[in-house]
């Protein structure tokens, strides 16, 4: 039961986490620093 | 006896990449005079050819080089790389593997001089124009291109040849240091072509008509240098381990005792984990060459990406799918080598079934080859549920999982000889399935809602973060099982116990590392269309047009089979030196 909780709480955690990459990602400033156009 | 024919081979190979840097050297100084602007060419500027394909000719020698370059850029990386970590480690067997590395790519080094110099003449020959036009811009650079290749001709004596003498003590640390010198020395000579090469796509320091402004810096450092340096870079080491793989795999097969085997086991797992682990950052090279491209010129991204070259990145994704079915099949039969990997086997046919699903999303075309009835019994020029799919928003999603999937296969891999004991494992088990199932829901959102629901900006820069969703698992799930493995339980693995099928798959990703590198390399270059130097210098020989998918497949394939003709007489060239030395 604990394992499974365990399971539920890492995708919540490493899926904000996912999400607050993809938004800093997706911002054009932050993609200024890859791509010069 | 067995010294005098090394140092006697070593003679040849810095004697021949002398000549080819002497060669370019005095080329480029002799012909690098001012040129006002790019000359308009007619169809008299280029020499008669006396029946030969120009183009033919230049491409054939341009792509062996272009091989024989790679694998000796990246073997000597392999080999520092498997030296340093033979010193920190204080195994030998590293030292040994990376020795024997070094002994297949010497002959190489020789191969890939004496190509340079048929590419360098068949330029001057077949389009001396051009050649007098670049010379004019880079000419400096040759110096540079000189230098790096006779300093890499010393390292490349001193690091092989000191190998015994240097092999204890603070010599150890000398020898790794000579390894840096060659190492840097030809990473420099490969940054130096690629200015050449991507100035002709990217011109920049020019104006319209070709006119140089005097900053040659600006030249060196137009739009697709350093994405081509970093692709180039990465790809030649995943290129370098494919190669050496097939050579254990070829070593392994014709093993004639089970100590060979086992070494020749390890040694092809080695090189291969190196070619594997270096493919997983190289899309990521990729979008960013690509992006560049896109940036540069909107047309010249179209063009590669959106017409008739856009049928050539389906056969890649034919080619890397069979690429990562092979590597997949290659650690799942390395189950078998640890004592816990039968409790995995059971995980086979779910990964194996995602990967053939991430294959087929990859590979469905876009735009169809049709007959107007099959066109009509359609519906139109798109599958109505399968159109989408051939959209770069689906392949990327499809790309990344399949990152993921094959890593996964690699987790259970490492696995198969180890249990881990700490009290919190099933915790930080559930923690990685956690981690790959938000990621593997996030590369989808991305592709789905980003890719179809959004603009056109967010679809193509959504691929980045779907990519670092994909290297973070990598990274964290490494770093958990790192933590995890402390104090586990292991036996050792038992090399040699691999089926004989699964040295094939070795052979494969050579294979399909080769004719992609072909493949791409056309598309690259092609899509400069009727310009030798995009949009300033004009191509007006008679073989300025692109040729047809079908013929540049051709060539590339029959490029591919001479090459590895090449690379398996080097194999047995090699195996003969290794069998007279023993004896």
């Amino acid at each position: 039961m604990k394992t499974v909780l365990a399971f539920i709480i890492s995708i919540a955690g490493f899926g904000a986490l996912f999400f607050i990459i993809d938004v800093i990602l997706l911002n054009a400033q932050g993609l200024s620093f890859i791509f010069r156009g | 006896m067995a010294l005098s024919n090394k140092r006697l081979s070593i003679i040849k190979v810095v004697f021949s990449l002398s000549f080819f840097a002497f060669l370019l050297a005095v080329y480029f100084f002799a012909s690098g005079q001012p040129v006002v602007s790019a000359p308009v060419l007619g169809a008299l500027d280029y020499p008669a050819t006396h029946g030969v394909n120009r183009r033919l000719a230049v491409w054939m020698a341009a792509q062996m080089h272009l091989w024989f370059a790679a694998f000796v850029l990246a073997v000597p990386i392999l080999v520092l790389i498997l030296e340093f970590i033979g010193v920190i480690k204080k195994d030998k067997r590293y030292d040994r593997v990376a020795c024997e590395f070094l002994r297949v790519s010497i002959t190489a080094f020789s191969l890939t001089a004496i190509t340079g110099a048929l590419l360098l003449l068949s330029l001057i020959v077949f389009y001396p124009q051009l050649m007098k036009y670049l010379a004019s811009i880079f000419g400096p650079t040759a110096l540079f291109y000189a230098l790096f290749f006779l300093f890499e001709s010393a390292t490349l004596y001193a690091y092989y040849y000191g190998w015994g003498r240097m092999s204890e003590g603070s010599l150890k640390w000398v020898h790794l240091l000579i390894g840096l010198g060659l190492n840097t020395a030809g990473t420099g000579l490969m940054f130096v072509a690629n200015a050449w090469v991507t100035f002709m796509m990217t011109p920049a320091g020019v104006d319209v008509s070709g006119v140089f402004n005097g900053n040659l810096w600006e030249a060196v450092n137009n739009h697709l240098w350093s994405p081509m340096n970093l692709h180039r870079f990465i790809a030649n080491i995943a290129y370098g381990g494919s190669i050496v793989g097939a050579y254990a795999a070829y070593r392994y097969l014709s093993a004639a005792n089970e100590k060979e085997r086992a070494h020749y086991d390890w040694m092809g797992y080695t090189s291969s984990l190196i070619a594997i682990g270096a493919l997983l950052p190289l899309p990521f090279a990729g979008y960013w060459l690509t992006a560049e491209i896109y940036s540069y010129s909107q047309q010249m991204g179209i063009t590669l990406m959106g017409g008739v070259f856009a049928w050539l990145f389906i056969v890649q994704a034919v080619l890397i799918g069979a690429l990562f079915l092979a590597a997949n099949y290659y650690l799942w039969c390395g189950f078998g080598r640890g004592s816990y990997g039968e409790r995995y086997l059971g995980y086979v046919k779910y990964i194996a079934f995602v990967i053939a699903i991430c294959f087929l999303v990859w590979f469905t075309p876009h735009t169809l080859i049709l007959t107007p009835t099959e066109a009509r019994a359609l519906g139109g020029q798109y599958h109505p549920y399968l159109g989408p799919l051939g959209l770069m928003p689906a392949k990327n999603t499809a790309v990344n999982i399949m990152l993921l999937f094959t890593f996964l296969s690699f987790l259970l891999y490492r696995r198969s000889h180890r249990t881990p004991t700490v009290a919190w494992a099933a915790y930080g088990k559930a923690a990685q399935a956690g981690l790959f199932t938000a990621a593997v829901i996030n590369i989808t959102f991305l592709g789905v809602y980003y890719g179809y629901f959004t603009n056109t900006l967010y679809k193509v820069a959504s691929s980045v973060p779907q990519v670092a969703t994909t290297l973070f698992v990598i990274v964290a799930c490494l770093v958990i099982e790192a933590f995890m493995l402390r104090g586990a339980e292991r036996t050792e693995f038992r090399w040699g116990r691999m089926p004989g099928r699964s040295q094939y798959a070795l052979l494969l990703i050579a294979v399909s590392f080769t004719w992609l590198m072909g493949l791409m390399g056309f598309v690259r270059s092609a899509i400069r269309q009727h310009w030798h130097v995009y949009g300033v210098m004009r191509d007006a020989s008679a073989e300025a047009f692109t040729p047809s998918i079908a013929y540049a497949a051709k060539v590339v394939s029959i490029g591919t089979i001479i090459f590895m003709s090449i690379i398996v007489f080097i194999f047995w060239l090699s195996s003969a030196g290794r069998e007279a030395s023993d004896e």
